[in-house]
């Protein structure tokens, strides 16, 4: 179970009455039942709308930006994992955010669950967790489904169900999936030729219509101009549709999100086309734990990637 | 002599396509495989004529954003040429570019491109033949490999 709603508002209630923190960044019902909005309590009378349920996957990280009070956001072990790997980048000072973490065993994703429907998304009355099944309310009725087959792919072979850095917890801590260090779904990769990749690749990146959605929603691409919107070099050629620009785009922006990436599957939620970009940030990801024995965000006193490839620190371990 | 090699390009690009010709783009560090590929030029060791050189200071300032725009833009290969480890005239640029350069193979593998289409060779400054050696080789891995082509 993880609706740990009553929980998140009692306590985010008790931190806003305190003074402890200004704000409590959190989620609140978005528009249908199976959705979440952020939801930003500067006030005890604002936790009131905060909820925590299988529908609060986005990662609320992405709204830490040098903030000069104290905030306090409600973290999955995702979210913790990218909140550790900005402070660590200078994003916020450690001090000044205060990670409630929340047990997690996974978030919905939108598509399977409404696939796996046989009524219109809108007759959705309500969605709930019980046990190892998500219960939809329909029009006739509860529908009950296997978790695993409604919640986001890369919550199944999640790391950090209980946040690895926090200075809280909600809910009961819950072991990391068996399958994060098998790296299952690189199955269909691995398997393909290099021109098969290549192919696969190409049939991907042709439907990318550059809206950046990937980048508003990853907490780790914060540069104030990123490469992408350079003119001078212009490293990708502008404008959707551009086979090679959008090349450019998304593998440029797997290179820059190598041993940064929390593995929350933000990006991938928010492509409206459906671009499979967590195959390449988890293709990354396995290399840098291979290669480097590295894993963002997994503690506190972890360098950044880029510091292992010194001399001094090459052959240093870091994760613990 | 390596300049004249690279000046000579443009015109063997007319070549058919019986004797098509890959375009092998080369980041040379200006301390080590820039003066490398000057000495095998002086010492006058022929090598493939299907490299261009593009100088930097070190291997350390390759962005690995240039080795996939150089693969954007057409390049069949790219080699990256620093100092042998410890030899860094800034200390620790070619340590670096060795963990970049890592990561590089690793997304070039995901991206579906050869591996023999990049390479990471530390070459110095007396090493003339090395550079001749590598820049043969992997140009005839090249032809092997056929044009490469992401358009």
């Amino acid at each position: 179970m993880s609706n740990h709603t009553d929980a998140v508002r009692a306590r985010a209630k008790q931190l806003l009455e305190s003074g402890e923190v200004t704000r409590v960044i959190g989620h609140a019902r978005g528009t249908t039942p199976y959705r979440s909005r952020p939801h930003f309590a500067s006030s005890p009378e604002q936790t009131d709308a905060l909820i925590h349920d299988v529908s609060c996957g986005s990662n609320l990280a992405v709204y830490v930006s040098k903030p000069k009070e104290r905030v306090a956001v409600i973290a999955k072990g995702c979210d913790a994992r990218s909140l550790a790997t900005i402070i660590h980048e200078g994003q916020a000072e450690r001090g000044n955010v205060l990670i409630l973490g929340v047990s997690c065993e996974g978030k919905l994703d939108e598509g399977r669950l409404l696939r796996k429907l046989d009524f219109p998304p809108r007759q959705v009355k309500s969605v709930r967790e019980e046990g190892d099944e998500v219960v939809v309310e329909g029009p006739a009725g509860d529908v009950r489904l296997p978790r695993d087959d409604v919640i986001m792919v890369n919550c199944t072979y999640c790391r950090a169900r209980t946040p690895a850095v926090s200075d809280e917890l909600i809910g009961e801590p819950v072991p990391p999936r068996e399958e994060a260090d098998q790296y299952p779904d690189l199955g269909g990769l691995d398997a393909m030729s290099e021109a098969g990749r290549a192919e696969f690749w190409r049939a991907q990146f042709e439907k990318c219509i550059r809206c950046y959605a990937c980048r508003n929603a990853c907490p780790s691409c914060f540069c104030p101009e990123c490469f992408v919107d350079e003119y001078h070099p212009q490293w990708a050629l502008h404008g959707g549709g551009q086979f090679r620009g959008n090349w450019m785009w998304n593998v440029g922006r797997a290179q820059h999100l190598a041993g940064r990436c929390s593995a929350c599957g933000s990006c991938q939620r928010g492509c409206p086309v459906d671009i499979p970009l967590m195959l390449l940030n988890r293709w990354m990801e396995r290399a840098t734990n291979q290669a480097f024995d590295h894993l963002a965000g997994m503690s506190e006193q972890q360098k950044q990637l880029a510091a292992l490839f010194r001399k001094s620190e090459a052959k240093a371990s870091e994760h613990g | 002599m390596a300049e004249q090699q690279v000046a000579e390009a443009p015109a063997e690009q007319q070549a058919t396509a019986a004797e098509w010709r890959p375009t092998l783009l080369a980041y040379l560090c200006n301390w080590c495989s820039y003066a490398g590929a000057n000495l095998a030029g002086a010492s006058r060791m022929p090598y493939d004529a299907s490299i261009r050189v593009i100088r930097v200071p070190c291997s350390g300032r390759v962005d690995p954003l240039m080795i996939y725009k150089a693969f954007e833009r057409g390049a069949d290969g790219v080699l990256v040429g620093g100092c042998h480890l410890g030899d860094c005239h800034y200390s620790e640029g070619n340590y670096a570019c060795q963990g970049r350069m890592a990561l590089v193979k690793a997304l070039l593998a995901a991206a579906g491109i050869e591996e023999k289409r990049f390479r990471l060779e530390w070459i110095s400054a007396s090493e003339g033949s090395i550079f001749q050696a590598v820049v043969n080789e992997m140009s005839e891995q090249l032809r092997e490999l056929g044009p490469f082509e992401l358009k």
